[in-house]
């Protein structure tokens, strides 16, 4: 490949700077370019986390130096008031800001944006002020000293020992953020970050994916305060306010978000420059301010996005044995209840959308559904896989009621769909993409991915057999590390119709398939369908190629104006009258 | 392309910063290290007291320096936040490798900054921070040194004056929620209740806050005769302000020593008229002795301030700071050891005003509780109030 | 709590809350347009302020030349916002680019005021009435304190005007709800936003100048005043101008009693929360729209 020898020469390099960042501090002995090192590992641990939840997950975190303050004042309350060691006191101040972190992570539930934004420097806010109202514990405004670094037995730790320690957590941190990232986790926030209602409907539980990445960041930050307050023996609360915030946050935007070594040369950078600054000090501010504008707006990517695109550094292909045949789902015996619509209506505010209307999919049959513009046909479907709620009515599934259930429940209960006008998650490539709807079936949680125990390893590899194995399928495999709008309109579509599969559904809902594809691919796809039907899937189609339709359906249902005007058999409702008139047209004589 | 252009630009700035940074003079000066809030809010502390610091060490140079070597002051801004002031004392000792040490005149960046210095041996000069922790009396650390006055001397005085020379019964505090203001509320309770008196309010503020009717109507109504802020210029100013348009002017106001800054004057204007102050020193505009017009004189001279303002009280102390540690330098040499002996043997310095500063084994605080007068503002100005 | 007591603690907190409304309103100007909130608010309210110091108090030109000048300058620095901060990351997918990218100017205006006008807070005279409070059933009023409070309802009412009235206004109001369609209509949507910047910074010119007289010129300020009047748009509800001025005056009741009947600490921890349980209860606020979360 063309990139093969840059790329070579980039991971030597990195590889090679990194090596030498890391030693050459155990050579220095004045203990102010020590303290450097030290606090720039300390960054790198915290932006790590950040980079988790702000870059990855897309929540906003503005707050993040009350996190680290929990961290700090933790792990200096246990071991300056109750003389814990060292050792105890930073898990224990790492699992209580973890603790913080869920809480804050609560209201990303609810708002997003600039509203989480705002909370998230209010609770800043009030951590501060938390601090200052309880002297008893934290010294309040005269802060805490005497915080020790830590000790071993008789040995006291010296600052080059403390900066082994506080580098080795950081090369780990480093390690385990990238483990979590490339698994189905980082697959997970990346997607919710770009699209939830997507994400939803993909399987993935947003909320718990939510607090998932708000908790890992603030345990990372948790260790950040701890080994923060031993290094400066003595913590106040200035050093946590707002201005930390952004520091942290300019940190992880100048390094590059989504990059594992982004937080890295953010520290680095943000933590050196000050240094040459001095001659400039009056101004040292305002540059800020303006680095701060420069950097958000001309370097999105951060400088090693910049550099990697610049180089044309692509992820690596995953290595793949050949594909698993796809697996034959055999149909069961045929039952009469698989999915009922019992009376649905559901009204926008005064205009009824879909007007009390029963529907009956039979198993194993593909079933569709026509209609003018504007009909409710997708709104239909939005009301089945959950992502509206209905007004009125009853949605069984294999007969369990489904119309209360959020979109990854219902995924998980084996129906998935793909998107009237194509949605993919733009940021990720063809095969990340389909990876995502694997998410639900795989129950690997987020330490056992980040440790890559060997279930998760095994099961990740699985699910890359069979995404290509689909990929395949769809005439698509040379494109699997291609960004996914990278794509025409229509290849995208079979990318959604992928990912729907992903998640082994029983019932599969496909929105307008062969919109903008040529003659030739629209007759590949209906292959692919009855080749999907052959595996045992129910399709539910919706498409306004009518000739597509009547071939390849078992069952038609035609909607006008919300309401059912016709069903049956394809012969029997193009006959239709009521049909012909509200959509297929007479013929002028 | 235009990322390249720019990208090698600010690398090529950056390496003539960096080289530009590591200039050194020819002769090998000597170091003392500073730092302060030189920019952001209260900015004018850390100024007025490098202003002290410049015009001593522009005197010593003049002279020839010590013994030869010229002094060079490395400030740093630390912006009042004691993370960077340890950052800074790090780099100041380590890597600059001065001589003495003066820290920022607030108390958090001071103890911040204590951490490094006091293990590394380095003399720690304190001209400016009045809380009692930075080297309390009898328990100090023996290279921590102090020129200024305590935050325990200042509320024994305030005690003792708005009791015994007011003749208040009824005192109201306000104090803000930073160090210096609670540890100014915690030195003034024990001292009043020394005298048998209990405050009828104990009001805490924000730095920021501008309105405060809601405090002095409550005091008010409590009855107070006295309210005794301990608090920063601005926030006094509105108090200040404030109690003029509720029409409270029977209730007299006092202040510790930090809102002799031009902040209270300036702002307040006339409503300032009658405030008084624990300082350091006696008024300096309306003292008769002439070192100390002299030097007020040439204060204003240099840097142009409003002669009104007269110079701020801890510009002397720093000025004296650096004659007194220059003296010892020249003495014994630039080993830090040596330098912390001497100064501490170095018995009685008397400061370019006349002030005395008292230094043995046993007391590192060179003034003494003697030193804390009250002052008044008048029209503008700090004068000897009528009562003392 | 004499009643007395009570009523000059409300002249107080509907004081401070009128400027926590009119900061308000200046972020919502920009929010109804643009859907961003511009985090450098607070510094233009700052050097409003100062501004009016050097035309007013330095140069001594009559107050509303030093108004207009001011205003003038201000609504020049608004527009830089727009053009730096605001309209090259619109398109960015992140949301909070430009969270980053408007406070980043906040910080470099914010120091570069200081460099030029000093750290220090400047004495600003009272320009509506003087130093004498007006006693009023033995509460005390000063005349700038009620020059702040119609002031603000002034400008409320106006804004409210101007946009349901006005065909301007249903130009704003379209471009806010849908700016491919708006333009679609040939409504000239850079105009309509550049306009709304310019108002915005004409507001918080205002608002620093009027403000001035009670709590000083002094480059610090911008910081509180820009986040309390976050919090009123948040509680008052987005791109509502009735809310931002209601919400106002409620923050600063709360501020003022709770500073007297609690303590000045809690009074700060009792806003944030009132923030938190608003965005966690009635995330569009007491006036705003629905759905506009997120």
């Amino acid at each position: 490949m063309i990139n093969d020898p840059t790329k070579d020469l980039y991971k030597r390099f990195t590889l090679g700077l990194l090596t030498a960042y890391v030693f050459v501090p155990f050579f220095i002995e004045n203990l102010y370019y020590l303290h450097l090192f030290e606090l720039v590992a300390i960054y790198i641990i915290v932006v790590s986390g950040l980079n988790i939840v702000t870059g990855c997950a897309g929540q906003v975190s503005l707050g993040h130096a009350g996190l680290v303050a929990i961290g700090a004042y933790t792990s200096a309350i246990l071991t300056v008031n109750y003389h814990l060691s060292f050792w105890v006191a930073l898990p224990v101040a790492a699992l209580f800001t973890a603790v913080f972190g869920a809480l804050l992570g609560i209201p990303s539930l609810r708002v997003g944006g600039p509203y989480l934004a705002l909370i998230t420097i209010a609770f800043n806010f009030l951590i501060d002020k938390i601090i200052l109202a309880w002297p008893g514990m934290t010294g309040a405004a005269a802060g805490k000293w005497g915080i020790r670094l830590p000790s071993i037995g008789d040995y006291q730790f010296s600052h080059t020992a403390y900066y082994g320690l506080v580098i080795g957590i950081a090369l780990l941190t480093m390690l385990l953020c990238k483990n979590i990232v490339t698994s189905r986790w980082g697959r997970a926030f990346n997607a919710l970050r770009n699209d939830e209602i997507l994400a939803k409907t993909s399987g993935i539980n947003i909320y718990y994916a939510k607090l998932a990445a708000f908790v890992i960041s603030a345990f990372l930050a948790g260790v950040g305060g701890s080994l923060w307050s031993h290094l400066h023996s003595y913590i106040s609360p200035e050093a946590f306010r707002f201005d930390r915030s952004v520091l942290l946050l300019l940190m992880l935007l100048v390094g590059g978000q989504r990059k594992i070594l982004g937080p890295l040369v953010g520290a680095v950078i943000l933590t050196a420059l000050p240094e040459f600054l001095h001659a400039i000090e009056e101004y040292r501010l305002v540059i800020y301010g303006v680095a701060l504008v420069v950097c958000v707006i001309s370097m999105p990517e951060g400088l090693i996005g910049m550099i990697r695109g610049r180089l044309k550094i692509v992820p690596e292909m995953p290595v793949v044995p050949k594909a698993e045949p796809k697996p034959e789902v055999s149909p069961e015996a045929p039952a009469d209840d698989f999915l009922k619509v019992l009376g649905v209506s559901k009204r926008f505010e005064g205009v009824c959308a879909v007007d009390s209307v029963d529907i009956d999919v039979a198993r194993g049959s593909i079933h569709s559904l026509i209609g003018p513009n504007g009909a409710g046909k997708t709104t239909m479907v939005n009301l089945i896989t959950g992502v509206e709620r209905i007004n009125g009515g009853e949605i069984r599934f294999k007969n369990d009621r489904i119309d209360r259930l959020s979109p990854h429940q219902i995924t998980g209960k084996g129906i998935a769909r793909t998107f009237q006008n194509v949605r993919v998650f733009k940021d990720m490539t063809v095969l990340e993409n389909v990876l995502v709807g694997r998410h639900c079936r795989i129950g690997n949680g987020v330490l056992a991915v980040a440790f890559r125990l060997p279930k998760a390893r095994k099961d990740e590899e699985k699910a890359i057999q069979r995404a290509m194995g689909l990929l395949e399928m769809l005439g698509l495999a040379e494109k699997a590390n291609e960004l996914v709008t990278n794509l025409p309109h229509g290849h995208q579509h079979s990318v959604e119709i992928a990912r729907a599969l992903m998640s082994d559904p029983e019932l599969l809902f496909l929105d307008e398939p062969v919109s903008g594809l040529n003659p030739e691919e629209i007759d590949r796809m209906g292959v692919i369908i009855k080749d999907i039907k052959k595996t045992g899937i129910t399709i539910f189609l919706i498409e306004h190629y009518v000739d597509f339709v009547m071939n390849i359906s078992d069952i038609v249902t035609v909607f006008d104006f919300g309401k059912k005007i016709a069903e049956g058999a394809p012969q029997q409702v193009q006959d239709d009258q009521k049909v012909i008139e509200a959509y297929l047209g007479v013929e002028r004589a | 392309m235009k990322t390249g252009k720019i990208f090698f630009f600010s690398v090529s700035v950056l390496c003539w910063l960096l080289f530009a940074s590591g200039f050194s003079s020819a002769a090998e000066p000597v170091k003392f290290g500073m730092t302060g809030a030189l920019s952001g809010p209260g900015a004018s502390l850390g100024l007025d007291a490098l202003h002290g610091m410049e015009m001593a060490v522009k005197d010593i140079n003049a002279k020839g320096g010590i013994n030869g070597s010229p002094i060079e002051i490395i400030p740093r801004d630390d912006e009042y936040d004691p993370s960077k002031a340890l950052t800074f004392a790090k780099e100041l000792v380590y890597k600059e490798k001065v001589v003495v040490f003066f820290p920022s005149t607030a108390t958090t960046p001071n103890l911040a900054s204590q951490q490094v210095t006091l293990p590394a041996h380095v003399p720690h000069i304190i001209a400016g921070t009045t809380s009692d922790i930075v080297c309390p009396e009898g328990n100090f650390d023996p290279y921590a040194f102090r020129l200024s006055i305590l935050n325990s001397w200042q509320a024994k005085k305030l005690a003792g004056f708005v009791v015994k020379q007011l003749k208040a019964k009824n005192i109201a505090i306000m104090y803000d929620s930073t160090e210096y203001g609670q540890d100014g509320r915690m030195m003034l309770v024990p001292e009043l209740a020394k005298i048998g008196v209990t405050p009828i309010y104990e009001g805490s503020l924000n730095l920021g806050d501008v309105d405060f009717t809601a405090h002095l109507t409550k005091v008010n109504s409590l009855g107070a005769d006295a309210i005794i802020t301990w608090t920063l210029g601005a926030e006094v100013a509105h108090i200040a302000l404030d109690k003029k348009k509720l029409g409270y002017g029977h209730i007299p106001l006092l202040g510790s020593e930090a809102i002799t800054m031009a902040e209270l004057r300036n702002l307040a204007k006339e409503a300032a008229d009658g405030v008084y102050i624990a300082d350091r020193m006696r008024a300096a505009y309306s003292d008769p002795d002439p070192k100390v017009k002299a030097f007020m004189n040439r204060y204003l001279k240099e840097y142009k301030t409003d002669p009104k303002m007269a110079v701020p009280s801890w510009t002397i102390t720093y000025y004296d700071a650096v004659n007194w540690v220059a003296q010892a330098i020249e003495k014994v040499g630039q080993d830090r050891k040596k330098v912390r002996d001497a100064l501490e043997s170095s018995g009685t310095f008397v400061g370019v005003t006349g002030i005395k500063y008292t230094f043995s084994p046993s007391k590192h605080n060179g003034r003494s509780a003697e030193a804390v007068h009250m002052v008044m503002v008048k029209d503008g100005k700090l004068v000897d109030p009528a009562i003392r | 709590m004499t009643l007395t007591t009570f009523f000059q603690l409300i002249v107080s907190g509907l004081s401070i809350g009128s400027i926590y409304g009119l900061v308000a309103l200046s972020y919502n100007v920009i929010f109804n347009t643009t859907n961003v909130i511009n985090f450098a608010q607070g510094e233009l309210v700052t050097v409003g302020a100062l501004l009016g110091f050097t035309f007013y108090v330095v140069f001594k030109y009559p107050l509303f030349l030093a108004l207009v000048l001011a205003s003038l300058v201000v609504s020049f620095l608004a527009l830089v916002i727009e053009r730096v901060s605001v309209r090259p990351v619109k398109d960015i997918s992140q949301n909070f680019i430009w969270i980053m990218s408007t406070f980043g100017f906040g910080v470099a205006l914010k120091h570069t005021a200081m460099l030029i006008w000093g750290k220090s807070p400047l004495p600003f005279p009272k320009f509506i009435g003087g130093n004498e409070p007006i006693p009023f059933f033995g509460v005390l009023i000063l005349p700038q304190e009620i020059g702040i409070f119609f002031i603000a309802v002034v400008c409320t009412v106006g804004l409210e005007l101007y946009r349901k009235k006005t065909i301007f206004g249903t130009a704003v109001r379209a471009t806010a709800l849908d700016r491919e369609t708006a333009s679609i209509m040939g409504i000239n949507t850079n105009y309509v936003i550049y306009f709304s910047f310019a108002i915005s910074g004409i507001l918080a010119a205002i608002c620093g100048i009027l403000v001035s007289p009670i709590t000083f010129a002094d480059p610090t300020m911008g910081i509180v005043l820009g986040v309390k009047g976050f919090v009123v748009m948040i509680v008052g509800g987005l791109g509502s101008a009735t809310g931002a001025i209601l919400g106002g005056l409620f923050l600063g009741l709360i501020e003022t009693f709770s500073a007297t009947v609690i303590s000045s600490l809690w009074k700060d921890i009792i806003t944030f929360l009132i923030l938190i349980l608003v965005m966690l209860v009635k995330p569009s606020g007491f006036f705003g729209k629905r759905g506009v979360t997120g």
